[in-house]
């Protein structure tokens, strides 16, 4: 390869930057290119637009994604929820359903509800509220999305009169519908034994409801009210006012009565009562067969003979419920009442 | 007649020709040529009339190639866009040199070079820019501007040796 000497090689280049291409160009001011801003009069318009069809395309996102379902009531429980058995047998009391219906409001609760909880509340109340399942226990006072045991988290829906809906913590029993004004003691058990009435004749208030207000309060006395001493003067029809000890023991001895089965005496005629407090101990003398625990027999019929224990005065001396077990002369239970006594 | 539009009567002939050698397209010329003029008109305040308006013109142009995109004032494989700007180039050739055809291949390989060498080859070359000045219009040390004068020479040298080792 023949190579180009640094002479030849300085001369063609002198000779090629001095040949003449043969034109001139023309400096045109109009053909000045100006910078390119994309959208730069529109800027602003464009930005506004494009935030504007965001904003739509996400609004319609949020609809399509969560519209259904909230307008769609949800009707059916999952079956992982114990709540959603409506197979309580109707009016039973209303206890178990309370229980359920309490237990564990939000746990078929999926991440969804929980959005749409949480954006639309008010939206979630209202399609919870909807008149979707029917059950045949205690339709009339639950709402159906209780029974359901879904989307219910406050009791603020029950109405408060009905005793129903009263939270409870206590295991659904018969006991449940006893007031709970009534004490109850453990010992009470379900008995045939007549126990009649024994509610004290009525006794006026011994003393004026309204004590005369204390014309100086300023002597030191720490009440502002100062009751006045009962004179005894003041009559009331069908009032005695008490001889001896005070107390408004009732003319008629408190008496406890028990019907049994006629064959359960045998021929015994003797019969026996202990009495127990409410708290267990037994009062009287230990000696079942002293007179003291005596009980009278009357027969009724040939199958039912009534028990009647007249009470000493001295047994009971307070207000309470006692227990009252019936024995023959051999020792044997014949039955037993519990019975409120007042003294 | 403004002083602008008096130096663009002056040197545009002489920017088109300047123009023409680095790009060797006339339409990429002619787009170096107005970015130029452009370039000088808006920066015109700027111009130190105690200077040579000539290098600072050519300085403009030259890097504004320099600085340029790749493929910018550089989209033709140097080809000559007709017969007649081909016939042109021949003719201004002197008329003792014989070989044109190593004329045509020095044409394709000064298009070879890359951007900044050719550059420097092409002030050094238009008889009017000595090293110093080339360093001074460009920026770079002077040694760089001979270090790239030596490299774009030898490049040409291989290229054309090449060829008319070929022919």
């Amino acid at each position: 390869m023949k190579n180009i000497s640094d002479e030849r090689l300085e001369k063609m280049l002198t000779n090629y930057c001095e040949a003449d291409c043969g034109q001139s160009f023309v400096y045109d001011p109009d053909r000045r290119k100006p910078k390119i801003i994309p959208f730069a009069r529109f800027r602003r318009t464009a930005v506004a637009a494009a935030s504007l069809v965001l904003i739509s395309v996400l609004s319609l996102t949020v609809y399509f994604l969560f519209g259904n379902k909230i307008s769609t009531p949800i009707a059916v429980a999952p079956l992982s929820q114990g709540a959603a058995t409506p197979s309580a047998p109707a009016d039973t009391g209303g206890g178990g359903t309370q229980e359920q219906e309490g237990a564990a409001p939000t746990e078929g609760k999926n991440f969804f509800s929980e959005i749409i909880d949480w954006l639309f509340p008010k939206a979630t109340e209202s399609s919870s509220t909807a008149p979707t399942v029917t059950s045949p226990t205690n339709s009339a006072n639950v709402p159906p999305t209780e029974q359901a045991g879904e989307k219910t988290t406050e009791p603020a829906h029950v109405p408060p009169t009905q005793p129903v809906h009263v939270p409870s913590t206590e295991k659904p029993t018969e006991s449940a519908h006893v007031p709970l004004t009534e004490p109850i003691t453990p010992t009470q058990k379900p008995t045939t034994a007549y126990v009649p009435p024994t509610q004290p004749p009525y006794v006026p208030p011994t003393e004026p409801n309204d004590p005369p207000c204390n014309d100086d309060p300023t002597e030191g006395e720490p009440y502002w009210y100062e009751p006045t001493e009962y004179s005894g003067e003041v009559e009331y029809p069908g009032y005695e006012p008490p001889t001896e000890g005070g107390g408004t023991m009732s003319a008629d001895p408190p008496n406890v009565c028990a019907i049994i089965d006629s064959s359960l005496l045998d021929g015994n005629a003797r019969v026996y009562c202990k009495v127990y407090s409410s708290s267990g101990k037994r009062l009287g003398s230990a000696n079942l067969y002293d007179g003291s625990h005596s009980v009278s027999v009357s027969v009724i019929s040939s199958r039912q003979t009534q028990l009647n224990y007249e009470i000493p005065d001295d047994l009971i001396t307070y207000n309470d419920y006692y227990l009252f077990v019936f024995y023959d002369g051999s020792g044997r239970m014949l039955s037993q009442v519990q019975q409120y006594i007042e003294v | 007649m403004t002083d602008f539009e008096r130096y663009t009567a002056v040197y545009s002939p002489e920017l088109t020709r300047f123009c023409m050698k680095l790009c060797g397209d006339v339409h990429d010329a002619e787009d170096l040529f107005q970015d130029t003029w452009t370039r000088v008109f808006d920066r015109f305040e700027q111009y130190d009339p105690e200077q040579s308006f000539k290098s600072w013109l050519f300085a403009i142009c030259a890097n504004i190639f320099k600085n340029s995109k790749k493929q910018k004032y550089n989209s033709s494989r140097a080809v000559f866009s007709s017969k007649e700007e081909k016939e042109r180039f021949l003719l201004s050739i002197p008329d003792e040199e014989k070989d044109l055809d190593a004329y045509l291949d020095l044409y394709d390989a000064i298009y070879a070079l890359p951007k900044k060498h050719r550059v420097v080859l092409v002030l050094y070359y238009f008889r009017e820019f000595s090293q110093s000045e080339i360093a001074r219009m460009l920026d770079i040390p002077e040694g760089t501007v001979k270090s790239r004068l030596n490299t774009a020479k030898k490049l040409l040298k291989r290229r054309l040796s090449y060829e008319e080792y070929q022919r």
